[in-house]
């Protein structure tokens, strides 16, 4: 665990004049960006060319502006309904429920899952405020109506948050006649058994299958 | 259990003493502690690399099993050197917590690497555990974009490891003049004495801890929610299973762990005081559905029926713990009660007695050790041999030196008793220089 000091606001000399100090303030409030750091990007810009600089900022604002969430899913999209949701070709009897949109990227790079999405935006925090109602938990209640869902899988990590996560919604959707499965947890393919944590190893006996011919 | 690995002197016992009549035939009849029959499980550390570490800019020390003596005025970085040997057992400064007050001031201020490097002897075999220290240049960020300003990677033999594969790779037993407040301090003290412990030798629990850290934290959170009416009260039904299921598990550890220091305890207490005083300890829940007697529960209570106790407890006191909006059961909370001659010795010891006291209880941590590890831990005392008379200090020499190796330091050579300091390895430290006296 990385132990630090506490992050502190940039010191900005009185002399800096009030446009840069706006800019270093906004750049620090961004995650991972350090005081030093939103110094350094802030004197980077200053020096950087106006077209440049336009390009920047008309790219910012186009996320803004044009990226909208997928009426049905939760990603982050630029149409009403997302590429994935409008794909006919795509089972929708089964939902994969994960914590971010960066996710789906991740499951879609692995092209064995030919279902649908739905994206939470987070996973139940209680620390840091984020219960149920702070994820898209009614959405997904709502793509359950019409009975065209079968199964939903939750994808989210397996950490506690993301198990309380899988717990909630097992608890919510479980009566709705609809199977709730969860990700299994094991090794990582092309891994070691001798460099697998105890943890990784125990999760990995628990889940172990039956070998599968003919597949 | 085979105490006989810390307690030579009841006469070796178990595998130990095995051990040597295999490798000496018909020498069953010598001393235990004769040196030629010392072929019972240890480590030392044969190696230490600081560059970078605290005042040390790049000392470089080979050492011996035996008693090793850092004599020096203080602040020149004799105890760095046993902090060096602590952090590579536990992955933690026994001091801070802040990584940078680890680093040299002139890496502080420019930036840079600081590592600590040990070598540990174990027989024909060699460990080589490691901990890198990078801190990032003023305004600069790392190469893969890591914005933190300090950052700490832990490595045995080369390979990257999490902390708690890290932890119980070296053991060492540390001692220092703030033990003291083992016995006088809050329980948070020695809820951390029974957990380093207890990680140096089982390398599931400190994750298990961790997990168990991260559940009180994100129940504390919702009981507040579930008062202030933005969280239902069902939402708790995870988060209390959690607490009960990993808090019981902590729980069997720690009451296992105090059973054994225990045994240990009292009989090395019973040497450092003449067997005048009787030491007990007893580990003790702070609160359960039990207000009377917290403790009779636990202390009978099979393992199994742990998270049941623990469980029927958050039932009995959840509308104390949504008023308070923290979890008020728990290993998080617990203690474990130091008596002497059956009273509570943290208000009824006198500053002596609570010394004797916290000494047998490291004494007992490095048998405790050496009994579930099956090898004899480092013992490094760090200047507490000046708090003792004479006559203690050379029963602290005898009961430390049945150990491999003893690294100790002292603003004097004389603390340390002639018959010793004869055979020890002798340095000062100066500035951060180590040299052989
Ligand atoms: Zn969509």
């Amino acid at each position: 665990m990385v132990t630090g000091d506490p992050m502190s606001t940039p010191d900005i000399a009185p002399s800096t004049a009030a446009p840069v100090a706006r800019l270093i303030e906004a750049f620090h409030r961004l995650p991972g960006i350090g005081p030093k750091t939103a110094q350094r990007l802030t004197y980077h810009l200053i020096r950087m060319p106006r077209e440049q600089a336009e390009e920047l900022a008309e790219s910012i604002l186009s996320i803004k502006d044009r990226i909208v969430l997928c009426g049905r899913c939760q990603n982050v999209t630029e149409t009403p309904v997302c590429a994935i949701c409008s794909d006919l070709r795509r089972d929708s009897t089964r939902i994969c429920a994960v914590e971010e949109p960066l996710d789906v990227v991740s499951i879609e790079r692995t092209r064995a899952f030919r279902g649908q999405y739905h994206v939470l935006h987070g996973v139940i925090s209680p620390s840091n405020g984020i219960g149920p109602e702070e994820l898209k938990v009614r959405e997904l209640l709502e793509r359950l109506r019409d009975g065209t869902v079968q199964e939903i899988i939750v994808a989210t990590n397996p950490n506690l948050e993301g198990e309380a996560t899988a717990m909630y919604l097992q608890r919510l959707i479980s009566p709705l006649g609809v199977k709730v499965t969860r990700l299994a947890r094991g090794l990582p393919a092309g891994a070691d058994l001798e460099y697998a944590d105890d943890a990784t190893l125990a999760h990995a006996l628990e889940a172990r299958s039956e070998f599968k011919t003919g597949q | 259990m085979t105490p006989g690995h810390a307690r030579p002197r009841d006469g070796e016992s178990g595998q130990s003493r095995r051990r040597c009549q295999q490798s000496k035939p018909g020498s069953a009849s010598r001393l235990p502690c004769d040196p030629d029959c010392f072929r019972s499980p240890a480590i030392h550390l044969s190696k230490l690399v600081l560059s970078g570490f605290r005042n040390h800019v790049d000392t470089k020390l080979e050492l011996g099993p035996g008693i090793t003596v850092f004599c020096g005025a203080n602040g020149q970085g004799k105890s760095n050197l046993l902090e060096a040997a602590y952090l590579l057992a536990i992955a933690k400064s026994p001091r801070t917590s802040s990584g940078r007050e680890l680093v040299n001031w002139a890496v502080s201020e420019k930036g840079g690497h600081v590592q600590v490097l040990g070598v540990g002897r174990e027989g024909d075999t060699t460990i080589q555990a490691q901990v890198d220290i990078d801190v990032a240049a003023p305004g600069a960020v790392f190469e893969d974009g890591d914005y933190s300003p300090i950052r700490k990677t832990l490595r045995v033999n080369g390979i990257q490891r999490s902390a708690a594969e890290f932890v119980g790779k070296l053991n060492v037993v540390f001692f220092e003049a703030t033990d003291l407040q083992l016995v006088m301090g809050g329980s948070a003290e020695r809820r951390r004495f029974l957990d380093i412990l207890i990680s140096q030798t089982d390398s599931g629990y400190l994750k298990a801890l961790q997990r168990y850290h991260q559940v009180v934290y994100q129940r504390n959170g919702l009981l507040r929610r579930v008062r202030d009416g933005r969280a239902g009260e069902d939402e708790l039904e995870f988060w209390d299973d959690r607490l009960a299921v990993e808090g019981a598990a902590i729980i069997d550890r720690r009451r296992r762990v105090v059973a054994e220091l225990d045994m240990f305890g009292v009989e090395e207490h019973r040497g450092l005081t003449g067997g005048q005083e009787r030491l007990g300890l007893v580990y003790k829940p702070k609160l359960t559905h039990n207000d009377d007697d917290p403790a009779a529960d636990f202390a009978s209570a099979p393992a199994d029926r742990l998270s049941d106790i623990l469980s029927d407890s958050l039932g009995y006191l959840r509308k104390r713990e949504l008023a308070q909006g923290i979890s008020l059961v728990g290993p998080h909370r617990d203690d474990l009660l130091i008596s002497l001659n059956d009273q509570a010795a943290d208000s009824y010891a006198s500053r002596g007695q609570a010394r004797s006291i916290a000494l047998a209880l490291k004494l007992a941590e490095a048998a405790s050790v050496a009994a579930a590890t099956g090898r004899k831990p480092v013992v490094a005392l760090d200047d507490v041999m000046s708090e003792f008379d004479p006559a203690r200090r050379r029963l602290v020499l005898e009961r430390a030196s049945q150990y491999e190796q003893v690294l100790l330091t002292s603003t004097e050579f004389e603390v340390v008793d002639q018959s010793y300091l004869g055979r020890a390895a002798r340095y000062t430290v100066s500035a951060g220089r180590v040299i052989q006296a």
